[in-house]
């Protein structure tokens, strides 16, 4: 009788409803504190570039635009970074968040894991070709 | 290695004359026949190559050759700060991310004397126990995967998948959790942490006694266990075994209880132990141990609803200020701008800690010259040395037993080549 454990176990597991989801189209709520894809809000940033500084995957680069008004364009590459979280606690203004919902980060191209943040016309004079002012702040350069 | 053109076999274009006093004599008389075996196999649990010595099917010696996931971790530490590094012990073995991190910070904490609350204390070995039992499930799915039995594949890893929930809901990553941070842990328990070991402690006792059964019961895995890969007390002593690999063979040594750490001396567990060596008694101990950790959560939740204090130091030379401090105190901000972009700098010196993880004695070596990065970090991983004792098990059995014996002593190979 012993060795029918298998066939037991088999039979129940015939009427159980299946271990696996039917992903794209049945999705399990995410917990709050997953780590997914970087976002970056210029609002309130000082560029102090302790988020820069401290990542182990060079992921960030914070560019600056103009100093003394305060403005700065974040380079973030998706493809180096570990999601490790550490740029979001080490960011004293809370510009730096992680969204538990962006974790399907799959792209057919490389240019989909470089990523702009800042304001759309700063952004554009980045994507022109402008130079950071302050190389100090780029350490991955 | 290339293929010959008339019967696109691979053939190895090595010299002979480099397995000199590896092997034995037959092989250059061509009595014997060295085949390769790996690195990209199925059953060698990683890119494991084992260069085999044959007569017919027996083997008469093999030679495990590892390096082939060789990632520099330990060399990438010391250019990096304290803090930093931890993210890398995550990915060393990849079965056992709490333990690593653990058994890091353990080492940080005796370099730099930090105290670190009980209840931190407590989650961390509520933590590394349910790592311990996502680890067997995985060794225990792969392992009656090699011997044929098929269906524990399946039924541990949808068990693990409860686990790695947990993991995630705690950490916020299924696998590179990189929770256990210097003097506590990164964030408080969440408040739905304790319904879900609950639920695995409800249901995990039923299920371990089913898959126990599958295996233990199943003729076939019984036949093809017993009496293989056979290694005495006094050799497993002499290899350096640890883990299940040394309790398999009946020696009483779990790091847990001979050096406690991080609170274990107050839990109560017993330590299971084989009878006769074999590859069929490191399958029961681990078995066995998977109990023993459910116990030990158990235990641990029950003190974690007393236990309602700090998580992590307040020393805040090495420990961050919370972001509430941030806005009301200079000497907070002050800290974190030094800690995050210098780092901290401890003490000149040198520690050695080890903790118990699943597969064996994990140990790690921190030298410090008091900059803020580690002078040297060196982990002792018990996969590595545990496969040095491969050839004392696999001698003169049937290659078909080799794949079970490799199973048997549990190697990740991502912890064996750091």
């Amino acid at each position: 009788m012993k060795r029918h454990t298998l066939l037991q176990y088999a039979a129940r597991s015939l009427f159980r409803r299946a271990a696996t989801q039917r992903y794209p189209a049945e999705r399990t709520p995410t917990p709050e504190r997953l780590r997914g894809t970087l976002h970056w809000t210029p609002d309130g940033c000082t560029g102090c570039c302790l988020c820069s500084k401290e990542c182990p995957a060079n992921a960030i680069e914070i560019i600056t635009i103009d100093k003394t008004t305060k403005q700065f364009v974040a380079r973030y590459h998706a493809d180096r970074c570990i999601y490790c979280g550490q740029c979001v606690v080490n960011c004293r203004f809370s510009c730096l968040t992680m969204s538990p919902e962006e974790w399907e980060n799959a792209a057919l191209h490389k240019q989909a894991f470089t990523v702009y943040y800042g304001d759309a016309p700063h952004v554009e004079r980045v994507l022109e070709g402008f130079v950071s002012q302050d190389s100090a702040s780029n350490p991955s350069t | 290695m290339t293929a010959d053109p008339q019967t696109h076999h691979a053939v190895w274009e090595g010299n002979i004359e480099e397995l000199k006093g590896l092997v034995s004599e037959k092989a250059f008389t061509g009595e014997s026949m060295i085949l390769n075996m790996g690195p990209q196999h199925p059953s060698t649990h990683g890119v494991l190559r084992v260069i085999l010595e044959l007569e017919g099917e027996e083997v008469l010696s093999c030679i495990p050759d590892v390096g082939f996931l060789h990632t520099g971790i330990e060399k990438n530490m010391e250019y990096k700060t304290y803090e930093k590094s931890i993210v890398m012990t995550d990915r060393m073995d990849y079965l056992n991310p709490m333990g690593n991190g653990l058994v890091y910070c353990l080492a940080m904490e005796k370099l730099f004397e930090l105290d670190v609350p009980m209840r931190a204390q407590i989650a961390r070995v509520v933590l590394a126990e349910l790592t311990r039992i996502n680890s067997h499930l995985v060794w225990m799915g792969i392992g009656g995967l090699d011997l044929g039995v098929t269906s524990t594949m399946t039924y541990a890893f949808r068990e693990r998948e409860v686990l790695l929930d947990i993991f995630e809901m705690v950490s916020g990553q299924r696998m590179m959790s990189t929770y256990f941070r210097p003097g506590g842990l990164w964030r408080d328990l969440p408040d739905e942490f304790e319904g879900a070991v609950q639920n695995v402690l409800d249901t995990f006792p039923a299920k371990i006694d089913d898959y126990d059964k599958i295996i233990t019961q199943n003729p076939v895995f019984v036949d093809r266990t017993q009496g293989i890969g056979f290694i005495s007390a006094e050799d497993a002593v002499a290899y350096g075994l640890t883990g299940a690999a040394l309790r398999g063979s009946g020696v009483n040594w779990d790091i847990r209880k001979a050096m406690p750490y991080s609170s274990y001396e107050q839990f109560e567990f017993d330590v299971p132990l084989g009878q006769h060596g074999d590859v069929y008694d490191r399958f029961i101990v681990r078995i066995a141990e998977m109990r023993q950790s459910l116990r030990i959560i158990e235990q641990g939740m029950k003190r974690l609803q007393k236990e309602k204090g700090p998580f992590r130091s307040d020393n805040r030379k090495y420990v961050p200020p919370p972001r509430a401090e941030l806005g009301r105190s200079m000497e907070a901000v002050i800290h974190h701008f030094k800690l995050w972009t210098e780092g901290f700098r401890p003490p000149k010196g040198e520690v050695y800690v080890s903790i118990e993880g699943p597969r064996g004695e994990l140990g790690c070596f921190l030298a410090s010259d008091g900059s803020p990065n580690p002078m040297r970090v060196h982990f002792r991983t018990p996969s590595f040395v545990n496969l040095s004792a491969l050839e004392k098990l696999a001698k003169n059995h049937m290659i078909a037993d080799l794949v079970g014996i490799i199973g048997s002593i549990d190697i990740v190979l991502g912890d064996c080549d750091r």
